[in-house]
């Protein structure tokens, strides 16, 4: 390997092993997987461990406990009791064979027969560690027998439990039955579970899963209603006053450092850290920052111009700034720009994806009611319900009726496995993937975790994961797409009432074109069924004896795919030949009084779900239970509702007659609420300001972060719903603030140490273009951007086929837009797994999940695109050119006014003396003039600072 | 199927900008320069530790990490267990499980005897360059989690990719193709990403794991203009980018375009040659499978590999999706596993045969196993417990079968082997002790192995 010469290999195989060393430190893996910090649990356990030596009785009296000993306890100790102790220790079982009772907490401190089981925070002398250790047989804990010797993990973490003291959640009721609260208890007392569930099941699994599901739910559940309130995110919001001013204590009484509410709980955060703010950014960073994060483009020369001059004369820069932002929230671009955050969130996109990859054709039309909201400022929780259930709100006017019912095409623009054979998996899944966008969008839970088990991190259960699914299995959903192989799953589109008069793309075919598809539809209809039935009667012959025509199979498929294509062609018109105004959305499924079938009906149910090919979600129902999430297992039927998270659930009771999607929205969006508001608000900052207070913008959970300026969050939440869900207020609102509109490059040495990650915004994040700033940008720079939105997309329009061309040939002005697309990137085509380039390279979400945060990669193939690129070499060309036909000449004076323009528009700065010798330089070198001017204008496109908003 | 699979997702809305972009803390590599970024800090730990007692001879300068995406079943492929056979359709260890035997037969191959199921045959026929380990466990069950713990050690932060490390460690061999390349990714970001290293050890990602690769699939890589021009404009891009870093010279993004920019151009003429795989021979291409319309794609990223390899390449990964089998698993996993068989036989035999077998380290792995229990009537759920992997050349030992999953294959009991050994493993096998490979970050040396990490010596030969 020759090509190895000379290259820098400075460490080679040179960096040589040197030691090997086993590390005797403590291991605690696996429950570092729960708490945020790897070692929050050493040092809790430490500083709990001197507490508890101090006064060791003290920690055994009952104590709130905190989250992080709670989950230890739940996952790590009560299970292990649970499963091997308590069947011969516990009241459960009415069982305390050597005097001891292992469920309850206090069973466990007073010990058995042969005394205490160990002084809480004493791990030497502890008899239960002995005993559950022990190797010999006579002393082992289970004994032999009745239970397998327990893992060396398992005594780790009972020791650990008992050196910090034996958290014990806990009482002297029965374990599993005790405190939890609200609606979930409610039903509970209705009708004891354990026990009955057996019956109408006798014998089989379905029994036996039935109670231990049901006991581990119980158990789950106390668990966890009180894990909820113990969890930052389900407390209430809290309304704090804010806190004063002053970036130190020292600078407090001055206090002139903010300017804005926000301010002063950023100054807080500062003052706790002991760091203070770098200075301001100057006029056109900040110009280009607020032009770009409220409308996804740069500043025009004029807007620059003006800026800049402005801000050297005005009375109040505040007040300057303030005029921007309320100009700019009112352009179309804003509009666009924001729809395009909620698009991530959404997973918005134009086909199934997944293995067979079919076109959504109309997945436009949520798009634009997406844009639409933006532009008329629809209240946040107005926007939220109606993209839930929409269908559903009391509406008279068609049109309105109509938009409504466009929004619910949130619920309908999933990716699904439209190939999927068994129609009831393909319903839950379906549902599943609802269940997940509405929660994880809204509220930041990743509820679809508890579809085939209680969440282990959050206060779900599996139950209350299979409420919620019964209002989305009561939910017709209108993809509007050709199903897959033998037309598996098609789909109709949601087709609206002609009179709401939504333009519709025209039809694309003559009359005569389209009589003949009425035609050949029809006879390829009847010519698929004939041979389906002689196929049919064919494979009997074969299980006869006879022979099985293979061949023709193929002949049916080919057949197959056409009726599919040319109906759903023709399904798009009306009887007159135009088109109908169709969309993606959902609605209820019809319903039908139960009849008191009782238990038979049930059975058929169950039997009816194990057999594959009969639909069973057809009705308003509620789900059945699914054992381990599997379709095949199911049990009784859990009833619909949302999870009583924060004790208002019976306010939300779904009516036997409706899917309670109207229900699971308001829920979402009521007072109680405290999730929804946080999780907005900080999508918001995270947009803004590069990073969310809570890091983790979609997961609000345990295993999300937690917040940096807790009362901040509080802060925008409480003003967002005190604004009647204002969302534009609060865009103003961080826009307007201080902390906005520092420098992102400043160095300050200091507060790098105290905060490397800059997590208290001791300056602006700088942050990548995302994908469609860069290819709208260049669009802008060149003068061709068009910001007319277009009707549907040019995939939508060209879309005959039924697959999503892959091919890289075809994809030319399908997928791919053309170097004389124009449109803004919004309006692009976007099947998954096959956005236009640009895009994708540039790290555009995938649509498969809701992403509210976009990722940011740095990798040659980009730089080969801006260098290489023909529709880049075409915008270069023409901003070239437009600058050549501005300054005309040779002169000196129009070369530099030449530069000069062309950085202002590229990078909203002017050239620096060095950088006027540079470009000078380049364009000497160059073969000709107009080569040059090309070269510098690829050049600036191409640099770091162009796809860097600092 | 549960759309678990989806969920690969969960972590990719944890930007890595978002990580990196303030990432100060490397403040003692404040003096990097340009395209120089590999002098490291490493160098500076080496001093520490220069008596090497117990320390390995590195065979491999490279790995080929072939990423089985889902979880393939390690009781139908590399895990026997003929207890589990006896007990079929009996009750299994979860309340109303049933254990499901594999409906794969297994025999011992070659003159190591190490047990593998008949879904490879090919693969059998080079059984004694095997490693097989039947002992790996990981934490958790879940898609998301287990990939990126699978690749950087941690699920909770983000962290350096394996590959990033080792490249990180090895320095680059070429400079005209990234020394990280990821063929089919899908998933988080993260599985390539280079974290708080410098962005030049982030991996290359080559096409998506829905599209077969060939050359399309770096678009652009034609120059438009003439050489000289290109070098012209490329060296004005970067002395403004050069004069972007000074304003904040601790910014990696911008640290990382200017090293993309070098290497994008010299890949122009790089890596379509290396991509050239129907310059092959006719029998070098059917070795690979690529005669067959089953293993054609697999057969293809593996020759790539190959050739990458050659090129100079550090770390190549090709990920293969589609393993996750909670139902249909007697047809989807025959089907999966006859699309690899040929070409892995194929890409050991090769590399014996070029005499890179012993340089090249190959890992073939999912991020976790599957039940021996049945799921549905025809399928298998997630296992985190024990699963399996196998590893040939760069001095693992060979023809041997490592560790037990017990008698059913439900959880690592004999020799369990947690991800960070294993990743302590791979990087001794390369040479760099686990211990040593450090970069400072936010105010402390970071490793790969984190504050643990134990070289599993019995897998090295």
């Amino acid at each position: 390997m020759d090509r190895m010469k000379g290259i820098q290999m400075p460490l080679g195989n040179s960096v040589l092993l040197l030691k090997y060393r086993r590390l005797n430190k403590p291991l605690f893996s696996l429950v570092s997987l729960f708490f945020v910090g790897l070692y929050g649990l050493e040092l809790f356990s430490q500083s709990r461990l001197a507490h508890a030596q101090e006064k060791s009785d003290k920690a055994v009296k009952s104590k709130p406990l905190s989250n992080q000993e709670l989950v230890f306890f739940e996952t790590k100790i009560r299970p292990v009791l649970a499963n091997n102790c308590y069947a011969c220790h516990s009241k459960q079982a009415g069982k305390s064979e050597g005097g001891l009772q292992l469920d309850t907490r206090e069973g466990v401190l007073s010990g058995g027969d042969t005394g205490t089981l160990f002084v809480p925070g004493n791990v030497e002398k502890s008899l239960l560690l002995k005993r559950i250790g022990a190797t010999n047989p006579d002393l082992q804990m289970p004994p032999k027998g009745h239970g397998k010797k327990l893992s060396a993990a398992v005594l780790k973490d009972f020791s650990l439990w008992i050196r910090i003291g034996a958290p014990d959640p806990r009482t002297n009721k029965k374990a599993g039955k005790g405190s939890s609260a609200g609606g979930e208890s409610k039903s509970k007392s209705g009708k004891p579970e354990t026990g009955e569930a057996d019956s109408g099941q006798s014998g089989d699994d379905g029994a036996k899963i039935a109670s231990a599901r049901t006991k581990e739910s119980e158990d789950a559940e106390a668990y966890r209603s009180v894990l909820d309130s113990d969890w930052w995110s389900y407390k209430p919001l809290v309304r704090a006053e804010a806190p004063q001013a002053g970036v130190s204590d020292a600078d407090a009484s001055s206090g002139t450092w903010g300017l804005t509410a926000i301010d002063r709980y950023v100054e807080a955060g500062y003052r706790v850290k002991g760091i203070s703010p770098v200075s301001d950014a100057g006029p056109g960073v900040l110009l280009r920052r607020l032009h770009y994060d409220l409308t996804g483009l740069p500043p025009s020369l004029q807007d620059l111009e003006s800026f800049l001059e402005r801000w050297d004369s005005v009375e109040s820069r505040q007040v300057l700034i303030e005029e921007v932002v309320d100009r700019l929230m009112k352009t179309e671009a804003f509009a666009v720009h924001w729809a395009r955050h909620w698009l991530d969130v959404a997973r918005y996109a134009e086909s199934t994806g997944r293995e067979v990859n079919i076109p959504y054709n109309h997945a436009w039309r949520y798009r634009d009611w997406v844009i639409d909201a933006f532009r008329t400022n629809k209240p946040y929780d107005r926007f939220l319900v109606e993209q839930i259930a929409g269908d559903l709100l009391d509406e008279s006017d068609v049109k309105q009726r109509a938009k409504n019912m466009v929004a619910t095409g949130f619920l309908a623009i999933g990716s699904r496995n439209i190939n999927e054979n068994n129609p009831n998996l393909f319903a839950t899944d379906q549902a599943d993937e609802q269940i997940d966008t509405v929660f994880q969008a809204t509220m930041g839970m990743t509820m679809a975790c508890a579809r085939c088990h209680d969440h282990k991190f959050e206060p779900i259960t599996q139950k209350q994961y299979t409420a919620v699914a019964g209002i989305f299995l009561s939910t017709e959903t209108w993809f509007g797409a050709e199903g897959g192989n033998n037309s598996r799953n098609f789909a109709a589109p949601l087709e609206l009432p002609n009179e709401c008069g939504f333009e519709t793309l025209p039809v694309a075919w003559s009359d005569e074109e389209i009589e003949k598809k009425r035609a050949d539809a029809k006879k390829f209809r009847s010519e698929f069924e004939e041979l389906q039935k002689e196929l049919q009667a064919n494979r009997k012959d074969a299980k006869a004896g006879g022979e099985l025509d293979r061949s023709r199979q193929q002949e049916l498929n080919r057949l197959n795919i056409k009726v599919n294509e040319l109906e759903y062609q023709l399904a798009t018109l009306t009887d007159e030949n135009r088109a109908k105004v169709l969309a993606m959305g959902v609605t209820e499924k019809p319903y039908k009084a139960a009849e008191p079938e009782g238990n038979k009906g049930k059975k058929r149910e169950q039997r009816a779900i194990a057999n594959k090919r009969r639909p069973v979600f057809t009705m308003i129902a509620d789900s059945p239970f699914f054992a381990r999430g599997d379709v095949e297992m199911a049990l009784e039927s859990v009833p619909r509702g949302v999870p009583n998270l924060f004790g208002n659930a019976n306010d939300f009771k779904v009516p036997q007659d409706a899917s309670g999607r109207l229900q699971l929205a308001t829920w979402i969006v009521s007072k109680e609420n405290p999730v929804t508001s946080r999780v907005a608000v900080n999508r918001v900052w995270a947009w803004m300001i590069g990073q969310g207070i809570v890091d983790s913008v979609d997961n609000f959970g345990t295993t999300g972060s937690e917040p940096t300026h807790p009362e901040l969050l509080d802060h925008l939440a409480m003003e967002l719903i005190d604004s009647g869900w204002d969302l534009r207020a609060v865009i103003r609102k961080i826009a307007t603030s201080r902390v906005y509109q520092l420098s992102s490059t400043e160095p300050n040495p200091q507060a790098v140490v105290q905060d490397p990650e800059n997590k208290y915004c001791w300056r602006a994040k700088s942050r990548r273009l995302q994908a469609e700033e860069i290819r709208d940008s260049m669009l802008v720079i060149s003068d061709r951007l068009d910001e007319t939105p277009v009707l549907a997309t040019i995939m939508a329009r060209k879309g005959e086929r039924n697959r999503v061309d892959t091919s890289p040939g075809k994809r030319k002005g399908k997928g791919e837009p053309l170097p004389e697309d124009r449109c803004r990137s919004i309006y692009l085509p976007l099947p998954r797994g096959e956005a236009p380039e640009v895009l994708e390279l540039f790290d555009l979400p995938d649509g498969m999940m809701v992403q509210g945060v976009r990722e940011s990669t740095n990798v040659p193939s980009q730089a080969l695109y801006l260098l290489n690129n023909q529709t880049v070499a075409g915008i270069a060309n023409s901003i070239a050119q437009n600058a050549l036909e501005q300054f005309p000449g040779r002169s000196a004076d129009n070369f530099e006014k030449r530069v000069v323009w062309i950085y202002q528009k590229i990078l909203s700065r002017k050239p620096t003396g060095d950088e006027l010798k540079m470009v000078d330089q380049l364009l000497k070198q160059s073969e000709s003039s107009e080569a040059g001017w090309v070269s510098l204008v690829r050049g600036l496109l191409a640099t770091a600072e162009f796809r860097y908003l600092d | 199927m549960p759309l678990c699979n989806q969920r690969m997702n969960l972590l990719t809305r944890r930007s890595i900008l978002q990580q990196t972009a303030c990432g100060f803390g490397w403040l003692a590599f404040s003096a990097l320069s340009a395209s120089k970024g590999l002098a490291s800090p490493i160098v500076q730990s080496r001093g520490d530790g220069g008596s090497s007692s117990g320390s390995f001879p590195a065979k491999a300068k490279r790995v080929i990490f072939l990423y089985m995406r889902g979880g393939p079943s390690h009781v139908d492929t590399f895990d026997y267990k003929p207890e589990l056979e006896k007990a079929d359709g009996q009750g299994g260890p979860r309340s109303g499980s049933k254990w499901m035997k594999s409906p794969w037969e297994f025999r011992q191959r070659g003159e190591s005897g190490l047990w593998i199921s008949e879904l490879f045959p090919e693969l059998s026929q080079v059984a004694d360059d095997l490693a097989i380990v039947n002992s790996m466990q990981t934490d958790v069950p879940a898609h998301a989690q287990a990939t990126v713990r699978l690749h950087t050690g941690t699920s909770q932060f983000v962290r350096p990719s394996v590959g990033s490390w080792v490249l990180y460690g090895l320095g680059a061999e070429s400079e005209s193709i990234p020394g990280f390349i990821s063929i089919g990714p899908s998933g988080s970001a993260q599985n390539y990403g280079n974290a708080f290293l410098p962005a030049n050890y982030q991996g290359m990602r080559l096409g998506n794991g829905n599209r077969e690769v060939d050359e399309t699939q770096i678009s652009n890589l034609a120059p438009l203009v003439g050489s000289e021009r290109q070098r012209r404009e490329l060296d004005f891009i970067q002395n403004l980018n050069q004069k972007k870093l000074q304003t904040d010279p601790a910014d990696q993004e911008i640290e990382g375009v200017i090293h993309s920019y070098e290497m994008a151009f010299r890949m122009q003429s790089e890596l379509p040659k290396v991509m050239n795989i129907k310059s092959e021979t006719e029998e070098m291409q059917s070795l690979y499978g690529l005669d067959r319309k089953e293993t054609r794609t697999f057969g293809s990223k593996l020759l790539l590999a190959r050739r990458m390899a050659e090129a100079g390449v550090r770390f190549i990964e090709i990920s293969q999706g589609s393993w996750d089998h909670h139902g249909n698993i007697q047809t989807a996993l025959a089907s999966k596993c006859e699309a690899i068989d040929l070409p892995l036989r194929g890409l050991i035999t090769d590399l014996k045969q070029r005499g890179m077998l012993d340089e090249t380290l190959i890992v073939w792995s999912g991020e976790f196993g599957r039940t021996p229990y049945a799921q549905g009537r025809d399928g298998r759920d997630h296992n985190h417990k024990a699963f399996s992997l196998w590893m040939a050349g760069g001095g693992v030992k060979a023809g041997l079968q490592y560790g037990r999953s017990g008698d059913f294959g439900v959880e690592a009991t004999e020799n369990a082997i947690p991800i960070v050994d294993f990743h302590a493993t791979l990087l001794a096998l390369l040479g760099l002790d686990h211990e040593q490979l450090t970069y400072p970050y936010a105010g402390r040396d970071f490793r790969l192995t984190d504050t643990k990490g134990r070289v599993v010596t019995d897998l090295i030969a």
